[in-house]
């Protein structure tokens, strides 16, 4: 008899839960039980919700007067401050697809190299459409994300206005530079995880994208991508300037210890203390703010000239 | 009958059996004693085919050992080692099914349950049926050990089922207290009864002489001596193998040698 | 003072005694427990979602798909939603998380040792060790692969690097035929920590989109899983996991050592060795898909020898259930816990699989009759 009773109580217990576990979903899902609604259509009657992946298409979307309109962002997306106020979909190459549907956005901006790709087919399966941000890091693909930007919000004129006004602000520096009657050597490293064991930024980045519109030469020229940093290259290359991130000096543990590396202790860079330290997102993300990158970097490239 | 012949083995270095040969004829209780040290364990361990010799052979039947599988083997031999470790929580009428379960895949069927249960009976742990095998002392473990040791052979079914078997024993007893000894051994004599063949390692040489039909004296490795309980055990020999003192009277009830430490 | 706290050690003991007895009885519904319990894990990863779908919603797409017209209007969303991402990702779940687990008690079973995980035998280490490989060496995107088979190549990767792997710890472990499980436990941490050493390599050569993709794998995920990756997997998982359950028989007569083993009547060697392929097989596929999950294998048996003893007849079907529901728990938690981002699975399980262990080795201790 015992054993009876504490099986009924058993197989009372688990019906108890299931069925309640079936009323909680059926709870949420009922508690908003509004049919979606059907997406792209009528989108200027409908509030602009934009989903934002990649730092620089946030950059823009704010600077182009949308940054309301965002419902969320991607963790690469930190500047300007306001949207690490908003929420966060994670890192912008492991998206997961039932967030982004979730957020009920009208469009969704993600930067070339987005993924995975899965993940984006499933979104577009469901029926909401993504416009990929094509990610050229030149000066030209700068102007083209403005561009892209602005036309899938329908904001074309002020996407203009933006492109204009980058090409103006770039002008003086670009001038200054092309004046210059040096071609600084420059090593740009970059670190990534603990360890500190910085990598050498070769062919193909946009490190060397950047350092040639600055008019420098990159003593890389070896390889491709990012390497590590072996003694003989340092030595070899014999850099003027060494070019790195702040989060990367943190890494390091500063200019001190950078100097301290093998190879590069010699190169005039370190003997003259020729370090130039800047932050991430706006030396190597080719977005709106690359005129101030530009000024920045050049102005301690080129001491002598004005930027 | 289980035949070895001139078996040899060596383990690093040491010749730990050395040409020996030994029968086990079925309805006999074959009883092997010796010092530590003298070989017991390994020659338990090739008669029952989990190690080959270095030399000899041995036979089942007159079929060589190597030619049985370990199925067709474990219905007709069962083995009974030393210190088993069971350090998962087990029931112990599982513990005694799994001795019968290589032979049947219906494990639990009533069959099965029945064989499991006279086989607890007959070591005196059937009020442990439905025991935790982990929270058992010693000597109720080793009981259940034997219990599916027999089990697994079938010792206690019917007619059909107990011919031509044997089982091995390595000092079954050695965790019993003095009446479970002796229920033990007179368990493993109604099994010879019954027809089965018992090869058992005993330290203790009065149960010997009592309970075997004959006893092989080992020593370094080498049969000093075989024979049955009178005709062999005198002082001389247990000097001989044992280097002890002793004094050998005939059992005052059974028809046995009886030795007293002297 | 003492006698008292004997007298109660004793009595502690007898209740546990006749608790642990009492269970034998109960053994039916408790499985029927817990297969509510994964049912209700299912239902649940199915139902709940960061997008609102009504149950109304639900009948019609899935009955639709079982072939019923329902005279409603479908939501194209909605029913990709459930069946695109939803209900793959649920299968995933189960197919993992009873994987993982039936290959933790197996594997616990033939080392004779509760602390056992299918990480042991190397297959874990050389599935990430490949994985990363390609990760790093940038071989994953192919331009001349169409998208489908593309998103292969990595799990087909790690899951030849997790094969390789444990060939290699099991050579090592064998000779002249017979496999000694003490070595082969010595091994798998021996090519765990060469993996750990090339893995060190391959994150100190990464650059920093490498490196955080690499790092996300490692985590473990069941994101961007598609209708291809899971019926790849299925039939591995599946028709692996049907043979481990049979093989429960030798593996409770090993538990008592391999020559009793061989007493009883199984042929030893070829146990081990279709042990360790089976496991292999479901581990390489899982961690090939998910990444690194860790705490499924090691766990759930755990706590299915709790309940239900060490008899393998049990242990084995009833983790596969335990795990399918747990893991499938854990997915829906980390969907929901960090939205709009998604927690990788592997830290939740960790998290909690942790200090659960902890715990249970002090309550453990706390009851050891020994």
């Amino acid at each position: 008899m015992h054993r009876f009773k504490s099986l009924n109580a058993l197989l009372h217990l688990a019906a108890t839960i299931f069925i309640f576990g079936l009323s909680l979903g059926n709870f949420f899902a009922l508690a908003d039980a509004k049919p979606a609604a059907p997406l792209n259509e009528n989108s200027e009657t409908r509030n602009m919700r934009i989903v934002s992946i990649g730092g620089t298409v946030t950059e823009i979307l704010y600077a182009l007067g949308s940054g309301s309109e965002i419902v969320a962002v991607d963790s690469t997306s930190r500047y300007p401050k306001e949207a690490l106020t908003k929420p966060n979909i994670g890192y912008m190459r492991r998206l997961s697809a039932e967030p982004i549907l979730s957020l009920d956005p009208t469009k969704v901006l993600a930067i070339e190299d987005s993924g995975p790709l899965v993940v984006l087919d499933q979104v577009r399966d469901a029926g909401q459409d993504i416009n990929l941000i094509s990610d050229e890091p030149s000066l030209e693909g700068v102007y083209a994300k403005i561009q892209e930007i602005s036309s899938a919000i329908n904001k074309q004129e002020a996407g203009e206005k933006l492109v204009n006004e980058l090409r103006a602000r770039l002008k003086p520096s670009i001038d200054t530079i092309a004046k210059a009657d040096t071609r600084p050597r420059v090593l740009l490293l970059l670190s990534f995880g603990r360890g500190g064991s910085p990598v050498a930024a070769g062919k193909n980045t946009s490190a060397d994208s950047i350092i040639s519109i600055a008019g420098a030469q990159n003593t890389i020229e070896d390889f491709e991508g990012y390497k590590p940093l072996s003694p003989e290259v340092a030595v070899t290359a014999s850099p003027d300037f060494i070019i790195t991130t702040n989060r990367s000096l943190g890494m390091i543990g500063g200019i001190d210890k950078l100097i301290e590396i093998p190879g590069l202790s010699i190169t005039p860079a370190a003997k003259n203390k020729n370090i130039i330290v800047m932050d991430g997102l706006l030396l190597l993300g080719f977005g709106l703010r690359i005129d101030e990158a530009l000024e920045e970097l050049g102005s301690q490239l080129y001491p002598e000239l004005k930027f | 009958m289980l035949v070895a012949e001139k078996i040899c083995l060596g383990r690093n270095g040491n010749q730990i059996l050395d040409d020996i040969t030994i029968s086990v004829p079925y309805a006999k209780v074959i009883a092997v004693v010796g010092p530590n040290g003298a070989g017991k364990s390994s020659l338990l361990s090739i008669l029952s085919g989990a190690i080959s010799p270095d030399l000899g052979t041995i036979r089942i039947d007159g079929i060589e050992i190597q030619n049985w599988t370990p199925a067709n083997l474990s219905i007709r031999r069962a083995v009974l080692s030393q210190n088993i470790q069971l350090d998962f929580s087990f029931n112990c009428l599982d513990v005694v099914l799994l001795g019968r379960s290589a032979q049947n895949i219906n494990a639990s069927s009533n069959a099965e349950i029945k064989i499991a249960e006279v086989a607890l009976e007959k070591t005196d742990a059937l009020h442990l049926i439905n025991r935790n095998y982990s929270s058992l002392s010693g000597g109720e473990s080793q009981r259940v050990q034997l219990a599916r040791v027999l089990a697994q052979i079938n010792c206690f079914g019917n007619e059909i089922d107990r011919l031509n078997k044997f089982l091995l024993l390595d000092e079954p007893i050695s965790s019993l207290d003095l009446k479970h000894q002796q229920k033990l051994l007179s368990t493993v004599r109604s099994a010879a009864k019954r027809g089965v063949g018992v090869f058992v390692i005993l330290h203790d040489l009065n149960l010997a002489c009592m309970f075997a039909d004959e006893i092989y004296f080992l020593k370094k490795g080498a049969v000093i001596k075989k024979g049955t309980p009178a005709q062999v055990v005198c002082p001389a020999l247990v000097k001989d193998v044992f280097e002890v003192d002793v004094c050998v009277k005939p059992h005052p009830i059974r028809d046995c040698p009886h030795i007293t430490l002297l | 003072m003492e006698k008292n706290i004997g007298r109660d050690d004793v009595i502690k003991q007898r209740r546990l005694r006749l608790s642990k007895d009492l269970i034998y009885f109960l053994r039916p519904c408790l499985i029927g427990f817990l297969i509510l319990i994964m049912l209700g894990a299912v239902c649940g990863s199915l139902v709940f979602g960061s997008v609102k779908i009504p149950i109304s919603q639900m009948f019609i797409v899935f009955g639709k798909a079982l072939g019923f017209e329902i005279l409603s209007d479908i939501v194209r969303r909605d029913e990709v939603i459930l069946l695109g991402i939803r209900l793959p990702r649920t299968i995933l779940c189960v197919l993992v998380g009873g994987g993982l687990a039936i290959s933790g008690a197996a594997l616990q079973g033939l080392f004779r040792n509760p602390l056992a995980d299918p990480s042991l035998i190397g297959v874990s280490s050389g599935a990430a060790l490949a994985a990363v490989s390609i990760i790093v060496l940038g071989v994953n995107d192919l331009a001349f692969l169409p998208n489908q088979l593309n998103h292969l190549i990595l799990p087909l990767g790690a899951f030849t690097g997790g094969l390789v792997a444990t060939l290699c710890v099991y050579i090592i472990a064998s000779y002249q035929g017979k496999t000694s499980i003490s070595t082969m436990l010595l091994t798998g941490i021996a090519i765990n920590a060469l993996a750990s050493a090339g893995l060190g390599f391959l994150i100190f050569s990464s650059d920093d989109q490498q490196l955080r993709d690499l790092n996300f794998w490692l985590l473990g995920s069941l994101a961007g899983v598609t209708w291809y990756k899971v019926l790849a997997i299925a039939p591995i998982v599946i028709v692996a996991s049907t043979f481990l359950v049979f093989l429960g028989r030798h593996l409770n007569a090993l538990l008592l050592g391999e020559r009793e083993a061989f007493y009883i009547g199984f042929y030893v060697e070829k146990t081990k060795i279709v042990i360790i392929v089976l496991v292999a097989l479901i581990t390489g596929a899982c961690v090939a898909l998910t990444g690194i999950i860790g705490f499924i294998g090691l766990v759930v048996p755990h706590l299915i020898r709790l309940i239900f003893g060490s008899n393998n007849k049990f242990v084995l079907p009833c983790s596969v259930i335990l795990g399918a529901g747990l893991l499938t728990t854990a997915d829906i938690i980390s969907r929901h816990i960090v939205w709009p981002a998604e927690l990788p699975i592997g830290i939740l399980t960790s998290c909690v699989g942790g200090p659960f262990f902890l715990w249970l080795i002090m309550r453990q201790k706390r009851y050891q009759v020994k």
